[in-house]
C-alpha cells in the first residue's frame, strides 16, 4: 500500500442552505494503481457526492473540505481550468444512465471527437481513425456504420459501451463508474462489467466502482468500502468484507440479498430505512437500525478498529 | 418527488423571496379593495361618487382641483364631489374621472374574472375529454347527431320554427338509427382528433377581430363582453390539461384507482384535475390580464359597455379628443391599465417559478 | 393438486404503430403475444424478463387496465373479458396490482387516508368503520396508525410501497399482481417488503403474481416461473426445476448471468445477425449461439418434462 494514486483524506461535503447539511462525513480512503475500489451504499449514503468531489463537479451549493490529493494537487484547490484539463485526461466519468449521457441531437461521431477536440487534438483524418479505435475496444458489432448513427439507434446495453469508451478514449489514470449497470439488464450488466474488467487491466487503469448492489461486487471489486449516511462503517478486501463481514450493517446488507439457497424462510432485513441527511442521528449513524444496539452507539461516533491488517471496522462492538 | 408541486405554505415561502412577484401581489389585492370599494360607492339612487353627473360648467378641470366658494360658485351644491376635491379631473362633460375610474375598476375586474373563469371551465372540459377519453373514437353517426343537436340548440334560440324542425330531424333520426341498430357511415374518428382539429381551427382566428364580430352582431352588453372573451381564449386551457391529463392518465396512482373500480368521474375529479391544475392557474392569471386588456380594446374602440356605464377602455377612448387639452383623461386610465396587467402578470410569472419545483434550489 | 384461480389463455395485446394525418396503422408492437398462464391458489408465480419483453403489459391486461385484442382470462374459473361494467367492479376487488415506482404511483395531492379511501369504499365498507379499517390496513403493513393524516411526500420510498400494498389490500382481493414492487427500493428495504409480501401470503392465504427482472428474488420466492422474451412465454417450470435444469438459451442465459453465483461465462453476446436475416420466427435467434437450421420449425411451447414447458426447436 505505499504508492497511492490518489488520496482522499477528511473529507467533508455540505450543502448550504438556512441551515448547513452535512453530506459526507469525514471521508478517508485511498486508491492504489491498478486496483479497483468499490464504494457499496444505499441510496441517500453520499457515494455519488464523493465522486463528484473527485471529479470537481459538485453542486454549487455544496462546499468540500479537507483534501484530495492526486498526483501531488490538492484537487479541491484547484481552478475550474486546471480541473477541465483533468477531468476527461486523467481521471473521466461514466454515469448511471447511458440514455440521458448521450446528448440525443448529435452523432456518435460528433460526440467520440469532442472529447479528442477538447483536450486539443486537432488532426481531422487521424480524429476519426481514432473514434473507430474506441467503438472497436468497446466490441460493438459493425463500428463503420455505428459511429455515425444517433444515440436513439442503439440500445442501452451499447450506449453504456460507448460511454466508457469515451471514459477511457484519453487513457486516464483513473475512471469513476457511478453505477454504471443499475440502469440495464441483467444479461446486459454481465457484459458491461466484463468490459469494464477487461479495459480496465488492458490499459492499467485504476477504478472507483460505486454501486448498491453487493453482488456485482463479487465481480470487479479488489477493495469494499461500505458507506451508510454520509460515512465509511467497514473497510477491507472484497473477498474479506463478502465471506467475513464485521459491521452489523455489512451482514444486514448481506442477509437481505434473496436467493436460492435462502428459499423456504424469512429473510431477516435490518429494520427502518436509511435517514435522510438533514436528520441524520448522533453517534454511530447506523444505531437507529443496529439490533445490537448498545449505551454507547447512541453517544459516541465509533473509533477506527482493525480486525486484520488492511480490513477495519467503525462499530464499538467490535474490539 | 421531482412532479411534486409543493404545498400552500412552501409556496408562499418561495413566492415571499420574489420581490416583484410580492408587489404584484400587493398592488393585485388594493386593485381588490378599490374595485369593491368603488362597486359601493358609485351604485345606488344617490351615490357618493356619481359618474354620471353631467357638470357642464366644470368640464375639464385638472386633477387635483380643490373648488372653494369663490372660484366655481355657478356649481351646484349637490354637484360638488366628496371633500370639494377632483381628485382624478373631470372630463369634457364635467363628470368626475375618480369616480368613472372607480365603476369602470368593478369591470375590469369582473370582465377578467368572470371571462377567465368562463374559458377556464370551458378549458378544462374539453381539455379533460379530450386527454381522457381522446384514445376513444366515436363514429361519425354519432358526430353527426352530435352536430344536428348542437345547432338545434343554438339556432332554435334566434328562429324557433327552424330550430324546432331540426330538432324534430335529429329525433328522427336518432329513432332511426336506433331502429337499424348499425352505422350508416362505415368510419370513426378519434375523439383526440376532432378536440385538437376545433382547438387548431379556433387558434387560427385572430380571436380580437372575431371578438369585434361577434359583438357587433350582438347587443352592447357588459355580459355579452365577458362570454364572448371567455368563449374565445379557453383554448390554452384545453391544450394545458390534455396535455397534463395525457401523462397523468399512465400515471400509477389513476392506474391504481382504475384497477380498484373506482369510476371514471371520481378518478377525474379527485386524482387528476388536482394534478392537473397547477398550470391553468398560472396561465389564468395571466390570462385575466389579457382579457382586461381586451375588454379596455373593445371599450376604447366602442364595442365595449355601453357609454354612461364607465369603464378604463371607454376613459381612455373618450378622452383621447382631449389629448393634448387635458392629456389626464387619457394618462390616468391607461397607466391604470398597465399598473393592473403588469400587476397580474408578475404575479402570475412569480406564481409559475414558485409552483416550478426545479426553481426550488 | 391446488385448484386454479387464475387461467389466461392465448392472451394478445399489440399496439398499433400509427403513422402519418389519419393515425394509419402501419405494423403492430406484439407486446403480448399468445400468453398462456395459470396461478393457483395461494401460489407466488413468477414472470421474469427483461426490460420490453412485456411484462408490465401482461400485468395491466390480467387488471383489465388494457383491453386484450384476443384471448380469455378466467378467474375461478369465471371467464372475466366479456364483463359488463358492474361485473367488472366485482373481479377488480378481487384482483389488485402493485406497481414499482413507489413514488407515482400515490397521488401526492391526497393524503393517505383519501389514498386509501377509495378501496374502502369500493369494498363497501359501511361509513363508521371505514377509519378503523385503514387503521387495520396500516397496521397489517407495518405502518404507525397515525401515518394516515401525513402525505406521499413524508414517506421513504420502502414505507410507500407499503401504503400502496395497503391499498390493494383494501379491496381483500385473492390475487396481487405485484409489478417489480422491490426493483426501486434500496437492498436493506427490499428484503422487508418481500417478507411482508411472504407473510401476507400466509396469514390472508393471497396469491401472488410477482414479476421481476431479479432471478435471485425469483429463486427465494416463487413457486413457479414462466419465463418470458419479447411478448411470449419461452419457459415456464416450478422454481427449482428451472434452476437446476434449464432448457432454453435464453433462461441459460439470464441464470448465468446473475452476479457472484456464475457457474460459467454466460454465452450471449450479439453473435448472429440482422433478424430478418434469420429465418425464424423464434424472437430470441439473433442472440443465441445455438442457432442453427433447424430452428425454422416447430416454435410451440413443448412439455419436456411434468410441469416444464419450452419454446424451443433444439430440443
Amino acid at each position: 500500500m505505499e504508492n497511492p494514486i490518489l488520496t482522499v483524506q477528511d473529507l467533508t461535503v455540505q450543502i448550504k442552505n438556512q441551515q448547513d447539511i452535512t453530506i459526507l462525513n469525514n471521508i478517508n480512503f485511498d486508491l492504489q494503481k491498478g486496483e479497483t475500489l468499490c464504494i457499496v451504499g444505499e441510496s441517500g449514503c453520499g457515494k455519488s457526492f464523493t465522486a463528484l468531489s473527485i471529479m470537481g463537479l459538485l453542486p454549487k451549493k455544496a462546499k468540500a473540505y479537507g483534501k484530495i490529493m492526486f498526483k501531488g494537487k490538492n484537487l479541491l484547490q484547484l481552478s475550474n481550468e486546471e480541473l477541465r484539463d483533468i477531468r476527461g485526461k486523467e481521471i473521466s466519468m461514466v454515469f448511471q444512465d447511458p440514455l440521458t449521457s448521450l446528448n440525443p441531437l448529435f452523432s456518435i461521431y460528433e460526440q467520440l471527437s469532442e472529447i479528442f477536440i477538447a483536450h486539443g487534438f486537432k488532426n481531422k483524418k487521424e480524429l476519426k481513425t481514432r473514434c473507430l479505435k474506441i467503438l472497436e475496444d468497446v466490441k460493438i458489432p459493425d463500428p463503420k456504420t455505428k459511429l455515425f448513427s444517433y444515440p436513439h439507434e442503439l440500445s442501452g446495453g451499447q450506449r453504456q459501451r460507448i460511454l466508457i469508451g469515451m471514459a477511457v478514449a484519453l487513457e486516464p489514470d483513473i475512471i469513476i463508474a457511478d453505477e454504471p449497470t443499475t440502469a440495464l439488464d441483467v444479461t446486459i450488466q454481465y457484459e458491461i462489467l466484463s468490459l469494464f474488467n477487461r479495459l480496465k487491466r488492458k490499459k492499467g487503469l485504476s477504478a472507483l466502482y460505486i454501486t448498491h448492489d453487493l453482488s456485482v461486487v463479487s465481480e470487479v471489486g479488489d477493495r469494499v468500502i461500505i458507506m451508510y449516511a454520509g460515512t465509511i462503517l467497514e473497510q477491507g478486501p472484497k473477498e474479506s468484507i463478502l465471506n467475513n463481514p464485521y459491521h452489523p450493517y455489512t451482514k444486514g446488507l448481506l442477509n437481505s440479498i434473496p436467493s436460492l439457497e435462502k428459499r423456504g424462510s424469512y429473510l431477516t432485513p435490518i429494520p427502518g430505512f436509511v435517514p435522510s441527511a438533514e436528520n441524520r442521528p448522533k453517534g454511530c449513524p447506523f444505531h437507529p437500525r443496529c439490533l445490537k444496539k448498545q449505551a454507547i452507539c447512541t453517544k459516541k461516533v465509533p473509533d477506527k478498529t482493525f480486525v486484520s491488517d488492511n480490513h477495519f471496522v467503525y462499530c464499538h462492538l467490535v474490539k | 418527488m421531482e412532479n411534486m408541486s409543493p404545498p400552500l405554505y412552501e409556496l408562499w415561502e418561495i413566492l415571499k423571496k420574489n420581490r416583484l412577484a410580492i408587489a404584484g401581489l400587493t398592488t393585485l389585492l388594493i386593485f381588490f379593495l378599490v374595485a369593491i370599494l368603488g362597486l359601493f360607492l358609485t351604485s345606488g339612487k344617490n351615490p357618493i361618487y356619481d359618474p354620471a353627473k353631467v357638470r357642464l360648467e366644470a368640464k375639464l378641470l385638472p386633477p387635483m382641483t380643490v373648488i372653494h366658494e369663490n372660484t366655481l360658485n355657478t356649481l351646484n351644491e349637490k354637484d360638488i364631489p366628496p371633500f370639494r376635491i377632483f381628485l382624478f379631473g373631470t372630463d369634457h362633460l364635467g363628470r368626475d374621472v375618480f369616480s368613472r375610474m372607480l365603476q369602470g375598476a368593478w369591470v375590469s375586474l369582473t370582465v377578467g374574472f368572470v371571462a377567465v373563469g368562463i374559458s377556464v371551465f370551458i378549458g378544462i372540459i374539453i381539455g379533460g375529454i379530450a386527454g381522457y377519453y381522446g384514445n376513444k373514437s366515436i363514429s361519425l353517426d354519432y358526430l353527426l347527431l352530435f352536430i344536428i343537436l348542437i345547432c338545434g340548440l343554438i339556432i332554435i334560440y334566434y328562429k324557433k320554427w327552424l330550430g324546432t324542425f331540426i330538432l324534430l330531424f335529429f329525433i328522427v333520426a336518432t329513432s332511426i338509427k336506433k331502429l337499424f341498430k348499425k352505422n350508416f357511415f362505415n368510419f370513426s374518428i378519434l375523439i383526440d382528433s376532432i378536440i385538437m382539429g376545433i382547438i387548431d381551427i379556433m387558434l387560427c382566428f385572430p380571436s380580437f377581430f372575431l371578438i369585434l364580430t361577434v359583438v357587433a352582431l350582438l347587443p352592447p352588453s357588459i355580459y355579452n363582453i365577458m362570454v364572448v372573451i371567455g368563449l374565445t381564449s379557453w383554448m390554452g386551457t384545453a391544450r394545458f390539461i390534455r396535455a397534463e391529463f395525457l401523462s397523468l392518465r399512465e400515471r400509477e396512482f389513476v392506474l391504481a384507482a382504475k384497477a380498484m373500480g373506482v369510476s371514471d368521474l371520481i378518478i377525474i375529479f379527485k386524482h387528476m384535475l388536482p394534478n392537473a391544475i397547477t398550470p391553468v392557474l398560472v396561465s389564468a392569471t395571466i390570462g385575466i390580464a389579457r382579457a382586461i386588456l381586451t375588454e379596455a380594446g373593445l371599450s376604447f374602440l366602442g364595442f365595449g359597455v355601453p357609454p354612461p356605464h364607465a369603464t378604463w377602455g371607454n376613459i381612455l377612448s373618450e378622452g383621447k379628443y382631449y389629448l393634448f387639452d387635458a392629456p389626464w383623461l387619457t394618462l390616468i386610465p391607461g397607466t391604470a391599465i398597465l399598473i393592473v396587467v403588469l400587476a397580474f402578470n408578475l404575479f402570475g410569472e412569480g406564481l409559475r417559478d414558485a409552483l416550478n419545483p426545479k426553481s426550488r434550489d | 393438486m391446488k385448484d386454479t384461480i387464475l387461467e389466461l389463455r392465448g392472451i394478445k395485446k399489440y399496439f398499433p404503430i400509427q403513422k402519418g394525418l389519419l393515425k394509419r396503422t402501419v405494423g403492430y408492437i406484439k407486446a403480448v403475444d399468445h400468453v398462456d398462464l395459470f396461478v393457483k391458489r395461494n401460489q407466488i408465480v413468477g414472470i421474469v424478463g427483461e426490460s420490453g419483453c412485456g411484462k408490465s403489459t401482461l400485468a395491466r391486461c390480467i387488471l383489465r387496465l388494457y383491453e386484450i385484442d384476443d384471448g380469455k382470462i378466467f378467474f375461478n374459473g369465471k371467464d372475466v373479458t366479456t364483463l359488463t361494467k358492474k361485473e367488472l367492479k366485482s373481479y377488480r376487488q378481487k384482483v389488485q396490482i402493485v406497481f414499482q415506482d413507489p413514488y407515482s404511483s400515490l397521488n401526492p395531492k391526497l393524503t393517505i387516508k383519501s389514498s386509501l379511501m377509495d378501496g374502502v369504499k369500493q369494498a363497501n365498507v359501511e361509513k363508521p368503520k371505514r377509519i378503523e379499517k385503514i387503521s387495520e390496513l396500516l397496521e397489517l403493513v407495518g405502518l404507525p396508525k397515525d401515518s394516515m393524516h401525513k402525505y406521499p411526500h413524508q414517506f421513504s420510498g420502502g414505507q410507500r410501497q407499503r401504503i400502496c400494498i395497503a391499498r390493494a389490500l383494501s379491496l381483500n382481493p385473492e390475487l396481487i399482481v405485484c409489478d417489480e414492487p422491490v426493483s426501486a427500493l434500496d437492498v436493506s428495504v427490499q428484503a422487508q417488503i418481500i417478507n411482508l409480501l411472504m407473510e401476507l401470503k400466509e396469514k390472508i392465504g393471497l396469491s401472488l403474481i410477482f414479476i421481476t427482472h431479479d432471478l435471485n428474488l425469483v429463486g427465494y420466492f416463487c413457486d413457479y416461473v414462466y419465463v418470458m422474451y419479447m411478448g411470449k412465454i419461452v419457459e415456464c417450470a416450478p422454481t427449482l426445476d428451472i434452476f437446476k435444469n434449464p432448457h432454453h438459451p435464453y433462461t441459460r442465459l439470464l441464470l448465468d448471468s446473475i452476479p457472484g453465483k456464475r457457474k460459467q461465462r454466460p454465452d450471449s453476446v450479439f453473435i448472429n445477425k440482422q433478424d430478418s436475416q434469420l429465418n425464424t420466427q423464434c424472437g430470441f435467434a439473433p442472440r443465441c449461439k445455438y442457432f442453427s437450421k433447424k430452428c425454422e420449425n416447430n416454435l410451440d411451447l413443448r412439455e419436456i418434462e411434468k410441469g416444464h414447458w419450452v419454446r424451443c426447436s433444439l430440443i
